[in-house]
């Protein structure tokens, strides 16, 4: 998991409970994504398959996240529609940029540390979520716990290759850094919606301004019956 | 000289390159991305073009954009401004979606490749749809070509004629918010499933219920003047409802869990009733459209077309000679109207004409750098493969198939598949619902040689053409039900493909199947559901993975996937 999401639970909410499962899931499938394509273009054929045995690993975790899901929406008879999974949300909900995998943009070593630091912030957070659901949903306890052993298997894998790849110095100034900035990182993405209030008011203008000019502007919709290729200019955006 | 048609940034990406001398390649975006209906910029598509084409300035002539950036984004927020505070939220998305929106498209392709300015040009939404729907026809001044989507530029049903001097002319438009399309898609929002994805489980649900709330339906759009009643609906100022609590007053709660007994009862006889708006209103279309053009043949596209049981509903009215819906009706397939709209303004009166379905990539171009030996084991080889595969089959193994050229549109049409034994009842439950996990109210579609066909189904003769691509429904035969009985829908109709090349792998294991006893076989898309279809090997060899499935064809052999 590259993006993980909040995952603050207090009192055993179902539907805020899904909601969170939502979320991890779609971590998971994102990560999934992210670690196909490394093993695409990694020109390495042990690393490739490394690369593929942990995508088949995070799609396994979307299906155990999403299961535990369904099973929660069925039991206690949620409102499903906002608890569906849209693969198209991911760029929106930032767990995948819009113009690039990670893996274009780092090189193969820093890609491992990258991976090792995530997997260390995705194991804390499913720990605390899977003790949430400790005692009120003991099946989906054991769940999480297998996909907690993946993932540290999956942060020793990258980090002892890094280890190896990197010399123990620079690993660790590398790592330091990783750390640091997957922390930023999650920070920004967690509270992005929380920042957009700045625009608001600018918008709003905008709106306003807009309104007042269509007000005067009277866009005819007209009906022709000419030669539709000479009437459309093919340069034109409008 | 290439021509490239993009459509991007508000449905799934795609991009067409053709020369028209028999080179075609048909891209969808999330293929690469591996994110379901991506609608990015088709960044990853143009890097694979410009690689395996070598594209440069200087052999391109034109690349053409589906619709009128400008005008397809004002449309919609001339409609919404009009109330500013009211309609605030769905403004302001709006007005966001304009940075990362397609005006800037000329940018985003400098980004990827040099291309001067002047060979940028932008068709018209419904043009683009009209020009797809015409590179599938011969004489294609017999027809008059219908678009009906969501919205496009501001439009939202249309119809054009062409002479044979290429004289294009539009004879009618409808225009938003009045939208059969939207109406469907905000029924499918109550019910709970995805809008713009999921309008399928609608249709098929329908068939599962009765038109009981068809008056109470009537009131919110008119199926006579097609005027859609805005009270009801929310989608030009909410966005994460498009339906207004008025018509949760008329329908009652929205979202309910449609696993449950009643809910699903119920969801179903809207459902129900939503569809056969839907099918008078085309009906009405038709008829207006037919009358004006004089024209008794017609090419239907737009989202609005890939619903296949209004085609086979509206097949038996005997209102037209035949219909024809390509197989990428939706705004996909806008590509390659979109190449045709620069094929015809640089020819002036010539317009493509693709003999093919299979406007995909070979899967020999896609894997070039890829050692299949890596990932896959060789089992039998050319000489014995069809005959080790047909015999699994019949056993009842599921097998995936991955060969030749890749489909375009939203149907695997055996390229690109999971077969089974349709006569086999127990694989093809295997398949629908522990393999695809599939609804259980979804069928699954059966693939047979042309020469069975009649054997097991009948459909009318003026929408037959469009069983090659799955783009009708046809009615089961008494035949089929006494041993296929598994792939018949509940309302007694199936979504047939017909398979008529000779050449093809499909085609040989279909007759090798015959021969050892069974003629049909089921055929659903080589994907899990919310993924988009398998596109190299990697994906290939990890959708196997997940799915559980042993077995694959591919050009030269059977293969297994290896442990790594
Ligand atoms: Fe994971
Ligand atoms: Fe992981
Ligand atoms: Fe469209």
């Amino acid at each position: 998991m590259f993006l993980i999401p909040k995952s603050s639970l207090k009192n055993f909410d179902p539907e805020r409970c899904c909601f969170v499962l939502n979320e991890f899931a779609a971590a998971e499938f994102s990560s999934a994504i992210e670690m196909l394509f490394a093993a695409k273009n990694i020109n390495n054929k042990k690393l490739s398959e490394g690369f593929i045995r942990h995508a088949i690993d995070e799609y396994k975790h979307f299906t155990i996240f999403t299961n535990i899901k369904n099973q929660i929406i069925l039991e206690y008879k949620i409102n499903k529609k906002k608890l569906s999974f849209v693969p198209n949300h991911l760029y929106n909900k930032g767990y995948i940029y819009k113009d690039h995998f990670i893996f274009e943009k780092k090189k193969i070593n820093n890609f491992a540390i990258f991976i090792g630091a995530n997997e260390e912030i995705a194991e804390k957070k499913l720990i605390s979520l899977a003790n949430h659901f400790k005692q009120h949903k003991p099946s989906a306890f054991i769940k999480i716990q297998n996909i907690l052993k993946d993932e540290e298997r999956h942060a020793e894998y990258s980090l002892r290759f890094a280890k190896n790849s990197n010399g123990f110095l620079l690993y660790k100034i590398k790592i330091t850094k990783e750390r640091t900035i997957s922390f930023l990182r999650h920070l920004y993405a967690n509270s992005l919606n929380k920042f957009s209030f700045i625009f608001y008011p600018i918008l709003i203008t905008i709106l306003i301004m807009v309104n007042f000019v269509t007000y005067f502007l009277k866009l005819k919709k007209v009906t022709t019956n000419d030669d539709v290729m000479k009437n459309i200019e093919p340069s034109s955006i409008a | 000289m290439y021509y490239i048609g993009i459509s991007a940034y508000y449905h799934e990406s795609s991009v067409f390159l053709t020369d028209n001398k028999g080179t075609n390649c048909f891209l969808k975006e999330e293929s690469f991305t591996r994110i379901k209906g991506d609608k990015n910029f088709p960044k990853k598509c143009l890097k694979f073009l410009i690689k395996n084409f070598d594209l440069k300035n200087e052999n391109i002539q034109f690349i053409s954009f589906y619709e009128k950036p400008f005008k397809s984004w004002w449309e919609i927020f001339y409609y919404s401004i009009k109330n500013p505070f009211k309609n605030k939220d769905f403004l302001i998305n709006h007005l966001k979606i304009f940075n990362s929106g397609s005006i800037f498209f000329y940018t985003d392709v400098n980004k990827l490749i040099n291309i001067s300015r002047n060979k940028f040009i932008y068709s018209s939404h419904h043009l683009s749809h009209c020009l797809y729907g015409l590179s599938v026809v011969k004489n294609f001044s017999e027809y008059v070509y219908v678009t009906c989507d969501g919205v496009g530029e501001g439009e939202t049903m249309s119809a054009y004629t062409i002479d044979t001097e290429y004289k294009i002319q539009k004879i009618w438009t409808n225009f938003y918010p009045n939208s059969i399309g939207l109406f469907y898609s905000a029924i499918t929002d109550f019910l709970g499933f995805e809008v713009n994805e999921e309008e399928f489980k609608v249709m098929s649900l329908s068939s599962f219920g009765k038109p009981k709330y068809k008056d109470e339906l009537k009131t919110i759009f008119n199926i006579n003047d097609f005027k859609i009643n805005m009270k009801y609906f929310e989608f030009h100022k909410n966005l994460n409802n498009s339906f207004s609590k008025k018509l949760c007053d008329m329908l009652g709660e929205p979202y309910l869990n449609i696993n449950v007994e009643d809910n699903f009862k119920k969801y179903a006889d809207i459902a129900c009733s939503t569809q056969l708006i839907l099918e008078e209103t085309m009906q009405n279309l038709l008829k207006k459209v037919i009358k004006l053009s004089g024209k008794t043949k017609v090419v239907l596209t737009g989202g609005v077309a890939l619903n296949c049981k209004m085609i086979h509903n509206l097949s038996k009215l005997d209102i037209f000679e035949e219909l024809v819906v390509p197989p990428s009706p939706g705004d996909s397939g806008s590509a390659i109207g979109a190449a045709n709209f620069a094929y015809l303004n640089k020819t002036k009166n010539q317009t493509l004409n693709l003999n093919t379905i299979f406007l995909g990539p070979k899967k020999k171009m896609i894997n070039k750098k890829i050692n299949k030996d890596n990932l896959f084991i060789k089992i039998s080889s050319s000489d014995t493969f069809i005959s080790d595969a047909t015999s699994k089959l019949i056993n009842g193994e599921i097998i995936a198939s991955y060969f030749g050229l890749t489909e375009v549109g939203p149907r695997s049409l055996g390229n690109t598949s999971i077969f089974c034994d349709a006569k086999n009842n127990e694989s093809v439950n295997n398949l629908n619902i522990k393999i695809k996990k599939r609804e259980h109210y979804q069928p699954l579609a059966p693939i047979l040689l042309e020469e069975d066909f009649e054997k097991y189904f009948s459909i009318n003769k003026n929408i037959q053409k469009n069983l090659e691509w799955m783009g009708a429904l046809c009615d089961a035969n008494h035949e089929l039900y006494k041993e296929y009985s598994s792939i018949i829908h509940i309302d007694g109709t199936c979504r047939t493909q017909i398979i008529k090349n000779k050449d093809t792998i499909t085609y040989k294991i279909l007759r090798e199947l015959k021969k050892k006893g069974s003629n049909i076989l089921v055929n659903t898309s080589f994907n899990i559901s919310k993924d988009p279809v398998v596109f190299d090997l990697f994906d290939v060899y990890v959708n196997m993975k997940r799915l559980n499935i042993k077995f694959i064809l591919m050009d030269d052999g059977l293969y297994q996937t290896k442990n790594i």
